[in-house]
């Protein structure tokens, strides 16, 4: 494998994050739940970060899409699911 | 007084018989002996009897007259001595006079021999000038050569570093580096040829044919222009054919080398419009075109285009003026030919063609070139999915929606789809089902990033191949393509 024609393509995805962060953020505006475009754009973040190694990401991402597309349990859930939220979005935030 | 000078008339007859060891021969006309003072056993001679021919012992009289003065110089005694001999003519005869001049023989050997060795040197130093003068004329025109060849990676360099200096997008300045990559490899292996090319005279450059993927050529070409025509408002457009084979066998740094010439000089002589580069393949021949729209060349220029030196007179920049002559001695070398078709105000369109058999790479190390299409919206998954294809030998198609999907389908070969279960237009259970209605009978492979049990059943209803959770491994990716291909579609395979 070409890592010389991989490492653009990896370089130019962490550096598209920071922007993804912003839409994410932007989203959330308008509501963490029943929010489709959240959902999908969250479902987009999880299925392509683990292509390019970021597995963290993925697995935070595909946890939220699963968790704001059925809604709180409680109270508590939803303060764990605003947290996660945070975290996804500082991590795609300082992605360099 | 007088007896002073008997001693000295004495004293110098002594010395000068001590130095000259003289013999007289007192002959008569007939070369009969009369007399003889000295010895001249003393150069080898024998005595001749009184009245006796002298020319019996001194053969050198053979030829000699008696009537008149000779001066025969150096002879050559029987005991290996030399003498001068003179020849002094008398009433009744001649006197002949033997004086020893071994030390003079010896002395001129010696200068004839440093007289020889002088001229041999002068002869070898000749021979070392000319070798010099050659040597010299190959390493200007050698060095002249390599140095057309690093200039224009070098430019691509400068002009992407001066990119990345004032770029705002992260995105934009990977490409850069990038390039700046390529640019520099290209570089570093003109340099590891150079050291091979050492070795051989300029006319003497042997190709080394290995297997290489366009995809691969035609990525570092507009990696390297682009950019340089961008920045002075050009367009620059590559085309394919697609009979063009993923693989073929060519040397590769001759024929980056061939292309970079080519566009190289078109780009530079281009301020307005744009270059196009359209590569073909047929018969084992790789043809390429490159049309600019620069000023042209007059026919007298154009009938020195190809001859080492020459540059237009209104040449940009630095140069040379060796990158067509060496684009056709390469191209000439690669069993092809190069034709230019030019006229002052209508721009140059540059054709060559060259021999670059079809390669099948082996299966290892992938497909030869199938065409899969990839159906994802999200290009960030497209560009990873497209690498690892490639990789593989797979041309890779994109299709960000099932109408561009049915579209790529129906004009294409295809051997395999790789599709997204969301799509903005439709989802991926239709999708196969419209590809299958199509008449598509080729393995689809779902991607997504839902590992839903019912998803399964799904795209196993809808007459999917396999079924993938993303992220999948590349090399399981394609070993489900090659587990698939050949075959109809059948049950999914759980990923």
């Amino acid at each position: 494998m070409s890592r010389a024609r991989l490492e653009p393509l990896l370089l130019r995805y962490r550096r598209g994050l920071p922007a993804k962060a912003r839409e994410l953020e932007a989203l959330a505006s308008a509501g963490l739940y029943g929010n489709r475009a959240l959902t999908e754009l969250l479902h987009q973040i999880a299925g392509a970060a683990g292509f390019y190694g970021e597995h963290e990401i993925a697995r935070r991402a595909r946890q939220l899409e699963q968790r704001v597309s059925c809604g709180p349990e409680d109270a508590a859930a939803e303060t764990a699911d605003r947290n996660a939220f945070e975290r996804l979005v500082t991590q795609l935030a300082s992605a360099r | 007084m007088t007896g002073a000078g008997v001693t000295e008339t004495t004293l110098l007859a002594r010395l000068a018989r001590e130095r000259f060891e003289p013999v007289w021969l007192h002959l008569d006309r007939a070369f009969g002996v009369r007399d003889v003072t000295g010895d001249p056993r003393s150069y080898g001679y024998t005595l001749p009897p009184r009245g006796g021919d002298a020319r019996a012992s001194f053969d050198f009289l053979y030829g000699v007259d008696p009537r008149e003065h000779t001066h025969l110089e150096l002879v050559e005694t029987p005991n290996r001595r030399c003498v001068d001999v003179d020849v002094e003519p008398a009433c009744t005869g001649c006197t002949v006079l033997l004086t020893d001049t071994t030390a003079e023989r010896e002395q001129h050997r010696r200068l004839q021999q440093k007289t020889n060795e002088v001229l041999l040197l002068a002869e070898r130093q000749a021979v070392l000038l000319d070798d010099l003068e050659r040597l010299n004329a190959v390493q200007a025109h050698f060095i002249a050569n390599m140095s057309h060849e690093f200039r224009t990676p070098l430019a691509s360099i400068v002009a992407h570093a001066r990119f990345l200096e004032d770029a705002a997008d992260p995105a934009a300045a990977g490409d850069g580096l990038y390039a700046i990559r390529r640019a520099a490899l290209h570089l570093m292996n003109l340099v590891d040829n150079l050291i091979d090319e050492a070795q051989f005279e300029i006319d003497e450059v042997e190709l080394r044919p290995v297997p290489l993927r366009m995809q691969d050529l035609l990525d570092d070409v507009v990696a390297l222009f682009r950019p340089l025509a961008l920045a002075r408002g050009m367009t620059f457009t590559v085309t394919a054919d697609t009979a063009m084979p993923a693989w073929v066998v060519a040397d590769e740094t001759r024929l980056r080398q061939i292309l970079v010439n080519v566009i190289g000089n078109a780009c530079k002589y281009t301020r307005t419009g744009g270059v196009t580069v359209e590569l073909a393949w047929s018969d084992g021949r790789l043809e390429m075109t490159v049309t600019d729209t620069g000023p042209g060349m007059d026919a007298d220029t154009l009938a020195r285009v190809y001859e080492p030196f020459q540059r237009a007179v209104d040449a940009p920049g630095p140069g040379a003026g060796l990158g067509l002559c060496i684009t056709r001695r390469l191209v000439e070398l690669m069993d092809g030919a190069i034709a230019i078709d030019t006229a002052p105000g209508r721009g140059t369109r540059v054709c060559l063609h060259v021999a670059a058999p079809a390669h099948t790479p082996p299966p290892a190390n992938g497909a030869a070139g199938e065409a899969v299409v990839v159906i994802d919206d999200d290009t960030d998954v497209y560009d990873i999915l497209a690498f690892y294809l490639d990789e593989a030998g797979y041309s890779v198609y994109h299709a960000d929606s099932g109408t561009a999907a049915l579209e790529v389908c129906a004009t294409l070969d295809v051997h395999a789809v790789v599709m997204d279960r969301n799509l903005p237009d439709t989802s991926g259970f239709d999708l196969v089902q419209s590809l299958r209605a199509c008449g598509y009978d080729g393995p689809v492979v779902m991607l997504t990033a839902s590992n839903l049990g019912s998803d399964r059943a799904r795209a196993q209803a809808a007459g999917c191949s396999a079924f993938l959770v993303k992220p999948v491994a590349p090399e399981r990716l394609v070993a489900c393509l090659r587990d698939h291909a050949g075959r109809a579609h059948g049950r999914p395979r759980d990923g």
